[in-house]
């Protein structure tokens, strides 16, 4: 066999296949003529003379083919040497799609001659190449197109960039055009991108050095990078929020479909990263801080536009820092707006009618604008809470972030505690009339979600016992029922601890009703059928369960408060029974009566008055206890006498702060004017007289005389600050407990871990101030519980037994 | 589908007799393959899935895809003929059966009847079974058929340890050292092995002389031979390395397993003369100073 002349045969066949020839050929007679080359050992040489004809192949007919595609108008337009605007882009554009052609087409003609040589040269392939270790025939082929086409400078001049690089240039071209509108040939850019997917930078064929990559993607991610850093500024001036959060979405969406049809899939997450980078991530800050951003939009109810805002941000960050950061600000302003605004209302008129109106009034007027804070409250967090589930997503990081703001404003108010106990007190007392069973269950779900956010649960408590303790006495709860729904709801939430007391004063309640039935009954049984006889409904109250207001009337010196309550004689013999009762029942136990507490209602005859033409009138007046003492003194006046209020004072040893309020709603009240005052004032003074008014003229027969300010509102500055110190007190209480129980746990410990330990303990009622905790370790020291570790680096304690 | 056993067997034959019919009946055939005088009529769903350059052939654009004939120029026709039968049956025979299937094939023909040779080509020079296992093999691994090659490797070696003195296996080993295969040494193996078994008597036989002028005139055959026996002296009779033949033809390696075939005696390879072990002389050079290539000269020195 003769190498020369079988390669010969062979040569000439693989010109007539790259000349589209190869019907005519006989490819036993290749395949046996190649076999036979193997065989005698001259794979070698035939390995290389196919490489060579390759090579001769493609930088001759191929490389001229496609240069002959790169005229130099479309080379100046790529390489920005425009000359001066001659070329337009739609010329650019057809020879950017004829070069984008011929290459695709050189390309392809390579790989099916190549196939066909690969199969004629299989024994090769098979044979030699295995035994060599070689690449086989078709990889040499492919870099050989690499290298002779693809490398090759257009015009053989080195300061063009070659065709690869022109390739890049003419596609990244096409993109720009489809991404200003235009409709451009994706088949045939695909086509091209597939012949870079198939080649490799060097003959290594890893995966990381596919043409694609080394060449053509990093190019594309960049100059992308470019044009939506450019549309990110335009479109930020341009247009508003809304818009830009469209637009992003629109584009992100197009680069996905870009790659899927024209680029390929796995640069699907490189060019989203680029466009969220460029337009989201670099950007949110300015687009949620712009004119038409999420405050706009918070404003505007625009919920479709914020859930873009959303969208967007979680696509770059899933704690979408920015949105969470603006709408913790934003909520925070809202708040701070609210606890202005209830302070103004509160403060409103204050200053100027101090002086006319009184205290009581402005105390009114408080109250209102505590309640109407509450209620703003809850319109705000609904806003926000129907703007997490509309456009967040229920996000929980949104909704952390709404929490948080909304604790903040919310303790931020100093009086929170006791607004939210008000707005529970006034809907027991009023809001839930009428409701349903859901709107009352709604209602009580809304005060629990405000309470969550009150941190210093314990004085919301003192407020809530306060307030419940009145409601509970005077009867002014609508529903028990709700009542006791609300103390389990705050249970379920708070815990065991927070209601035990709350619960303890229902139970006194229910006792109380009890006692009251079984002493009817141990007063009939004992057959003192007196007519006359008084009715006597009582309420048995744990000192240590109920509020200190309740069970202490708020003396205003300590003197009076010694001072037992003189009560008349019929009166004084009830006592007596009931007292005797209750201690067969229950021995060793105190009672203290609370005449401040207490309401009677009172027969009165009024007699004729013939100057007015008045005829005799009986009403039944509903009054304080304290009153009904008062009213007593006059039954055995003589009409027309007079008693001062330090005689009604000392005949009665009512403490002087509630006698005055019991005179005002007796004498000044207009629609309640029993007693006659002089002189006629509002303010009731020591040396005022009183007269029973024998002209009285009610409209009913019943008459209410309310107790001035006897319903729960809003404290008054002195309230307050007692309620405050109560507080702190009883703080202090639970301080000192809470150190006790760690140290007794831990025997010794650094003073900032049982600092830290002591407000993890406490945290669930009230957030401890640490000077405070500091006062109460030096005052547990004092009583011998701790003591200091002497030659400890840091200052530490030690428990003592 | 799980079957049983029996109805697996029972499917099989079913499928075989199908692929027997279609193999010489011809029916539905797609593809002529022509070689030296024979022609048979094929099935491309047949062979392309189980041969490479069948495939190629058939799904190309040359000239073959589009006259539906291929035509194996260079290559034993029997030869294949067995190929092709392999790629219908798994396996072939090696005896001479020429099957030139024609349209009017009858199935009554099938089981017994042996197609009879082409008419009109004169004579065909009919080559001994062995030899075609050889040409079988060549093909295998020319049209990249692995399985063929081992089956055809299988039936050479029995064929050749069957009748090892024939001048057949003389004439299939010049074959196999000079034709195609070099890569797998897988004949060369069979021809080493077989040629050691029977080297005690190429003395005494005519083929042994046939086969010694062989193993000389092709040096390939002759190293894969010393090298055998080399193997086989250091593991049995490594006392008698480098000794020379007692009668001075310059033979200096004794083969061992001769020797425990002629009463105690060695006998040389080159004169086939028998003498006692102790009258081996012992030579100067050892394993070191003598390479192979000196030691393959000793040998063909006297061919």
């Amino acid at each position: 066999m003769d190498f020369e002349q079988t390669w010969a045969i062979l040569a000439s066949a693989f010109t007539q296949i790259h000349e589209k020839q190869a019907s005519k050929l006989s490819f036993e007679e290749l395949y046996r003529n190649a076999y036979k080359i193997v065989l005698k050992k001259k794979g070698d040489e035939l390995y290389l003379r196919v490489a060579e004809f390759e090579r001769d192949w493609l930088s001759s007919e191929i490389e001229r083919r496609i240069h002959k595609e790169l005229p130099p108008q479309l080379m100046n337009a790529l390489q920005g040497r425009s000359s001066a605007g001659s070329v337009g882009d739609d010329q650019v554009r057809t020879q950017g799609e004829r070069f984008l052609r011929q290459l695709k087409l050189a390309w392809e003609d390579h790989q099916t001659c190549m196939s066909m040589l690969t199969d004629v040269l299989m024994y090769m392939d098979r044979v030699y190449c295995a035994d060599t270790r070689r690449p086989s025939i078709f990889t040499t082929a492919m870099s050989l197109f690499r290298d002779c086409i693809l490398r090759s400078h257009v015009r053989g001049d080195d300061s063009w960039p070659d065709i690869c690089g022109t390739l890049n240039h003419v596609i990244l071209d096409q993109i720009r055009m489809e991404r200003d509108g235009d409709f451009i040939d994706k088949h045939l850019i695909k086509a091209n991108v597939y012949m870079l997917e198939g080649l490799y930078d060097s003959h290594h064929e890893v995966e990381e050095e596919k043409l694609y990559l080394t060449s053509f993607e990093y190019e594309f991610l960049a100059s992308s990078a470019e044009f939506y850093r450019a549309l990110g500024d335009r479109l930020l001036k341009e247009s508003d929020a809304g818009q830009y959060c469209r637009e992003t979405r629109k584009r992100i969406d197009e680069e996905n479909d870009r790659c899927r049809s024209t680029l390929l899939e796995s640069t699907t997450p490189k060019i989203q990263k680029v466009v969220e980078d460029e337009l989201i991530r670099y950007r949110m800050k300015d687009l949620i801080e712009s004119e038409s951003g999420v405050r706009f939009m918070i404003t505007n109810e625009r919920h479709d536009d914020l859930a873009l805002v959303f969208d967007l941000e979680a696509r770059v960050d899933p704690r979408k820092p920015e949105l969470t950061k603006a709408l913790q600000k934003i909520i925070l302003e809202m708040g701070t707006n609210l606890n202005d605004a209830a302070q103004l209302g509160a403060a409103a008129e204050a200053p100027e009618d101090r002086a006319k109106a009184p205290a009581d009034k402005l105390v009114n007027q408080q109250t209102v604008a505590a309640l109407k804070w509450v209620e703003d409250v809850l319109e705000l967090k609904d806003k926000f809470d129907a703007m997490w589930k509309q456009s967040f997503q229920s996000d929980q990081t949104i909704h952390t972030a709404i929490m948080r703001s909304s604790a903040e404003f919310i303790n931020s108010h100093p009086r929170c505690a006791e607004y939210m106990s008000l707005f529970i007190d006034d809907n027991m007392k009023k809001g839930i009339k009428g409701k349903t069973e859901l709107e009352i269950e709604a209602l009580l779900n809304k005060a629990i979600v405000l309470l969550r956010y009150v941190q210093e649960k314990d004085v919301f408590e003192l407020y809530y016992k306060k307030h419940l303790g009145k409601r509970l006495l005077m009867g002014r709860s609508l529903s028990i029922d709700v009542e006791k729904q609300m103390i389990f709801r705050m249970k379920m939430e708070l815990g065991n601890n927070f209601t035990a007391k709350l619960e303890g004063m229902f139970k006194d309640m229910t006792l109380s009703e009890e006692l009251t039935a079984g002493y009817k009954g141990y007063v009939a049984r004992l057959g003192d059928a007196d007519p006359r006889r008084i009715d006597l409904a009582i309420n048995v109250l744990t000192s240590m369960t109920w509020p200190v207001e309740t069970t202490n009337s708020a003396p205003d010196d300590a003197r009076e408060s010694r001072l037992k309550t003189i009560y008349p004689p019929a009166m004084e013999r009830i006592r007596q029974g009931f007292e005797n009762y209750y201690k067969e029942k229950y021995s060793g136990r105190m009672l203290d009566w609370k005449g401040n507490m207490g309401t009677v209602d009172v027969k009165v005859t009024f007699p004729k008055v013939p100057s007015k033409g008045f005829k005799e009138r009986r009403h039944e007046l509903n009054v304080s206890t304290y009153a009904m003492l008062i009213l007593l003194l006059f039954n055995d006046l003589p009409s027309g006498a007079s008693l001062s209020l330090e005689e009604i004072q000392a005949r009665t040893n009512i403490p002087t702060n509630e006698l005055v309020r019991n005179l005002q709603s007796l004498a000044v009240a207009p629609k309640t004017r029993i007693l006659l005052k002089e002189p006629m004032s509002k303010d009731v003074k020591d040396t005022d007289k009183f007269f029973f008014n024998e002209g009285f003229m009610g409209k009913f027969h019943k008459v209410k005389i309310g107790i001035v300010s006897a319903g729960n509102r809003i404290e008054n500055d002195r309230e307050r600050v007692e309620t405050e110190k109560k507080n702190n007190d009883s703080r202090g209480y639970a301080i000192e407990a809470a150190v006790v129980r760690i140290m007794k746990q831990r025997k010794e410990l650094s003073h900032q871990q049982l600092v830290t330990e002591t407000i993890t303990q406490l945290n669930s009622q009230f957030k401890p101030d640490v000077n405070m905790i500091k006062k109460r370790i030096e005052s547990l020291i004092e009583r011998e519980y701790l003591e200091r570790i002497e030659d400890s680096p840091s200052s530490s304690y030690r428990y003592l037994a | 589908m799980a079957y049983s056993l029996e109805k697996k067997a029972e499917l099989h034959s079913a499928l075989a007799r199908n692929m027997e019919r279609m193999f010489f009946s011809g029916r539905y055939s797609d593809l002529v393959v022509r070689c030296g005088a024979m022609q048979w009529r094929v099935h491309k769903a047949v062979l392309c899935p189980q041969c490479p350059f069948f495939e190629r052939a058939c799904d190309g654009t040359f000239k073959e895809a589009e006259e539906g004939v291929i035509t194996l120029q260079d290559d034993e026709p029997f030869a294949v003929q067995c190929m092709l039968h392999f790629l219908y049956f798994a396996t072939y025979s090696d005896d001479y059966h020429w099957i030139d299937a024609g349209p009017d094939y009858d199935d009554e023909n099938v089981s017994e009847d042996v197609a009879e040779l082409s008419e009109g080509e004169g004579v065909i020079e009919q080559l001994p079974p062995m030899l075609i296992n050889v040409h079988v093999y060549v093909l295998a691994d020319k049209y990249d058929i692995p399985h063929l090659g081992k089956i055809a490797a299988r039936k050479f070696e029995e064929r050749a340890s069957n009748n090892p003195f024939s001048e057949d296996f003389a004439k299939a080993a010049v074959m196999v050292y000079t034709a195609a295969v070099d890569r797998d040494r897988e004949l060369r193996t069979i021809v080493v092995s077989v040629a050691n078994d029977i080297a005690h008597n190429f003395g005494k036989t005519t083929i042994g002389e046939v086969f010694r002028k062989v193993a000389s005139t092709i040096p390939a055959l002759g190293s894969d031979l010393w090298q055998n026996l080399a193997e086989f002296n250091e593991m049995g009779a490594a006392e008698y390395n480098h000794s020379r033949c007692p009668k001075g033809c310059g033979w200096f390696l004794p083969l061992t397993s001769i020797a425990e075939g002629s009463e105690g005696k060695l006998v040389c390879m080159k004169c086939s003369t028998a003498s006692e072990k102790g009258e081996w002389i012992a030579t100067e050079v050892d394993a070191e100073g003598l390479t192979r290539e000196e030691a393959w000269l000793e040998i063909v020195k006297f061919a």
